[in-house]
């Protein structure tokens, strides 16, 4: 029997999601900033009244709901579940403002979509919105993909060791330094020098395919966003197909590839500690797993005759599968061509590289190479040890950071979340067919896409589409970004709300 | 990674952390390349 949840505890969960409101305020101003420099003053009211909306709500919930009761799990649980929500219902405001929605659950989807950072987008008409519009929307997939949490943690916490909880619930569970506060400062660190080194990079190269100084920047911090947090938004409604330029893809390919590292992987890179790289599971899984994908992608662009020579092998082929792995979502491609000039493998094998994603720990999506990796560990440890006499004892490792040896415990977590991720994405895919105008191939490949929280689209998602459909889209970016437990965990406290046992 | 690990190696540095990550990139995009090559030789 559950323990019905108490005033107090309620309070706490409160006193946190107005933390993680006035977080979202400032990112607003931030974007308020930009509209008033640029004279774009509609845009600019839209920014004050939802940053207003942020700081009166988030501002009363601090100061009326603050608590000295101690965070355990299952509130961090429950905060983190309802921070995403209320997260983007509040960003959704200038949006729904900029008159670029056709109504409020379109840009409550478009805010969601920011914040988990899939990249699916429903903006009427993206290349005449304003220019500080555009740029909310991709700061948004920066905070997100920085995760809210940690940016409240690291703006207003004053101690270390309960806000961790917070932390461990966005499924961002490694500790890569002693503590989490230290921890938070070192992926903010990583986080500022990509900016500065991936806006630099893109300005150059965006510079050299012809765009004059200012409008270089702007396209480049815009497109540094979308691809180092593994987001899709893109400046111009063609996405990186715009530029033409494979000086930008490369860049934009390098920052697919720093987002969807687990931080870890950048603390070791960071002290040339190359073999922990190699040896971790998730670098060979996604190793492997990209290499038989791209196999397959290679096939079947050069049997169904879409491509006969290398570079667009490379730039279109390879590309949308990195973009696919990485959970990033930029486009080369129109999507509403994918199946009439690539035929069905290819765009087969994307669907599988979406739904495998990026590593653990990492601004990516889907079911994680570490989880895809553990499986196969499973599996082959059962086969050895069928293979082997009864009384043989089996042991299997894998390398994640350390040496750890592979527990039905872990096996069975791994294997459960998978499991969870397949069934979303099947249910999403039958409802998007309920609808009648689609076929299973578009409504899986957009269903694995929002529940992955990867943002290639194969045309399914757009201004138009069934409501119903865009609501069951907007519930797995949530699922797939909380990646399940958190979300039972509000579920559980719902319940416990009403049926709970009053403790003693 | 311990405390005086961390006391004794910092937390690294970003120029390095960059030109690694490059290095993986390129092996990656050497890796595609003979992907592709092998896809366009076999099947082409």
């Amino acid at each position: 029997m559950l323990l019905r949840p108490g005033a107090d505890d309620l309070r706490l969960i409160g006193y946190y999601l107005g933390k993680v409101l006035l977080g979202l305020g400032i990112v607003q101003v931030v974007a308020a900033l930009v509209a008033f420099g640029l004279r774009e003053w509609n845009s600019l009211s839209s920014f004050v009244i939802g940053a207003a909306l942020c700081g009166i709500v988030g501002g009363a919930s601090e100061a009326k709901l603050a608590s000295r009761q101690q965070l355990t799990w299952a509130h961090g649980m429950v905060t983190v579940a309802l921070a995403w929500l209320v997260g983007a219902v509040f960003a959704a405001v200038p949006f729904h403002l900029s008159g670029h929605y056709e109504d409020w659950l379109s840009a409550v989807f478009e805010g969601m979509s920011a914040l988990t950072t899939t990249g699916l987008s429903v903006i009427s008409d993206l290349d005449h919105t304003t220019l500080s519009m555009d740029f909310y929307r991709h700061l948004l997939h920066f905070a997100g993909g920085q995760g809210i949490i940690i940016v409240v943690l690291s703006l207003f916490a004053a101690g270390g060791g309960r806000i961790g909880t917070l932390y461990v619930a966005e499924a961002r569970d490694e500790r890569i330094l002693p503590n989490f506060i230290r921890t938070a400062r070192f992926i903010f660190r990583v986080a500022m020098v990509f900016l500065v080194a991936g806006t630099a990079a893109l300005f150059l190269a965006l510079l050299v395919a012809g765009f004059a100084p200012g409008r270089a920047f702007y396209h480049a911090i815009n497109l540094f966003f979308a691809a180092f947090d593994t987001g899709g938004f893109a400046p111009m409604q063609a996405s990186v197909a715009y530029y033409h330029s494979f000086a930008v893809e490369a860049v934009v390919m390098v920052l697919f590839l720093a987002g969807s590292l687990t931080f870890g992987l950048h603390f070791a890179l960071w002290n040339g500690d190359w073999r922990l790289v190699t040896r971790h599971i998730e670098t060979r899984t996604l190793a492997l797993s990209t290499s038989l994908l791209f196999a397959v992608v290679c096939f079947g662009l050069v049997r169904s005759g879409a491509y006969d020579s290398f570079e667009p092998l490379i730039r279109k082929g390879f590309f949308t599968l990195l973009s696919a792995v990485s959970s990033a979502g930029a486009q080369v491609k129109n999507g509403e061509t994918f199946l009439s000039d690539w035929g069905a493998l290819a765009p087969a094998a994307i669907v599988a590289a979406m739904a495998i994603g990026g590593m653990a720990s990492s601004t990516a999506g889907g079911i994680k190479a570490l989880r895809v990796g553990i499986a196969a560990k499973t599996l082959i440890h059962d086969v050895r040890k069928l293979l082997n006499p009864e009384s043989a004892v089996v042991v299997t490792t894998y390398f994640a950071g350390k040496r750890h040896i592979l527990r039905d415990q872990t096996a069975r977590a791994a294997t459960s979340v998978l499991l969870l991720f397949i069934v979303t994405y099947l249910i999403g895919a039958m409802v998007g067919l309920t609808y009648g105008t689609y076929d299973i191939t578009q409504t899986l490949f957009e269903s694995v896409s929002a529940a992955s929280n990867i943002g290639l689209s194969i045309g399914v998602t757009d201004p138009a589409m069934p409501r119903g459909l865009m609501a069951v889209y907007l519930v797995q970016m949530w699922l797939g970004r909380l990646e399940f437990v958190a979300v039972f965990a509000l579920i559980g406290y719902a319940i416990s709300l009403a049926r709970g046992r009053v403790s003693a | 990674m311990t405390i005086r690990d961390e006391r004794q190696h910092g937390s690294g540095n970003a120029a390095r952390g960059i030109g690694l990550l490059l290095v993986l990139f390129v092996i990656m995009l050497a890796g595609a390349a003979a992907i592709a090559l092998a896809a366009l030789w076999l099947v082409g």
